[in-house]
């Protein structure tokens, strides 16, 4: 049988966040406060959950190898744990640009939101030299499980942080009352969201597809060598 | 272009960039894998004391 699904993943990405990104631009309403520059929001918040998500799926792959003991879900937890890199250096890319045009700062130290997200960052980054480091098997996917597993305690720590902090300059926007935003935005930010999310998707399958294409040669170069 | 929209446009644009450099990446590791398969390909039909066919090769590829 054909797997479709990443072609199908890539198609829905393209439409659902082109859609999304032009609705962004073109139809949203300006933000009385920020103006223009708020359309960043679209972008920026959408990439940030999308990397939690990553990493949550990393997670929870690294558990069920942990728990299944089947090889397979070691190269899945990795490569949702690459993902979630790449989103995260989009994160704070795009947080920097917002940060700079709103606050007049590329980086600020004294917002925890920011710092727990760095902090997060660079420990999925440790991750690949973790793996790296040890030599394939076993051993090594168990180790790179148990530390994707630590990782994701940080992420509610990180999403969280906002609430926690005294003062801050970083905007609350979902609060428990809600989205704090009209109706119109809200819709072209679950646009986005859901768009983003395709994109990592399709991109999950690719580099997942491609990984297993590679160690499958490997193989076959071992097996004729 | 006001300083608000070329932000905008910055960080669009980052968005992009990173998608289409991984796509860069990932088109640069499947011409690779193709490039090992072949050889694989011709390490094989020459064990089996064959003669390489690398055009019968490439004609499976392109009726994938």
């Amino acid at each position: 049988m054909r797997n479709n699904l990443g072609p199908a993943l890539a198609v829905g990405a393209l439409l659902v966040l082109g859609t999304g990104l032009v609705l962004a631009l073109f139809w949203a309403p300006e933000d009385a406060d920020q103006g223009f520059s708020q359309r960043i929001f679209y972008v920026h918040v959408p990439i940030a959950l999308t990397a939690y998500a990553c990493f949550g799926w990393g997670a929870w792959k690294a558990l069920r190898l942990l728990w299944t003991r089947e090889a397979r879900y070691d190269l899945e937890s990795y490569t949702a744990i690459h993902m979630g890199t790449i989103f995260g250096v989009l994160v704070l890319v795009t947080g920097s640009i917002w940060a700079k045009v709103s606050w007049g700062i590329w980086w600020s130290w004294s917002e925890r939101q920011l710092v727990l997200f760095l902090v997060l960052f660079l420990f999925y980054s440790a991750y690949f030299m973790l793996r790296y480091s040890t030599d394939p098997g076993p051993r090594r996917a168990n180790m790179s499980a148990v530390y994707a597993l630590f990782g994701v305690v940080l992420i509610p720590v990180s999403f969280l942080a906002i609430r926690l902090a005294e003062n801050f300059i970083h905007p609350v926007v979902f609060t428990r009352d809600g989205p704090q935003m009209a109706g119109s935005m809200f819709f072209v930010f679950c646009v986005c969201l859901a768009g983003m999310l395709l994109l990592a998707a399709a991109l999950y399958q690719a580099e997942l597809a491609g990984k297993r294409l590679d160690a499958r040669v490997r193989e076959l170069r071992e097996a004729l060598a | 272009m006001s300083r608000g929209e070329t932000y905008v446009f910055a960080a669009y644009l980052a968005l992009f960039a990173v998608v289409l450099g991984w796509l860069v990446i990932h088109a640069f590791k499947i011409a690779r894998l193709s490039r090992e398969l072949t050889e694989l390909v011709e390490l094989a039909r020459r064990r089996d004391g064959k003669a390489p066919a690398p055009d019968a090769a490439e004609a499976r590829v392109a009726g994938q």
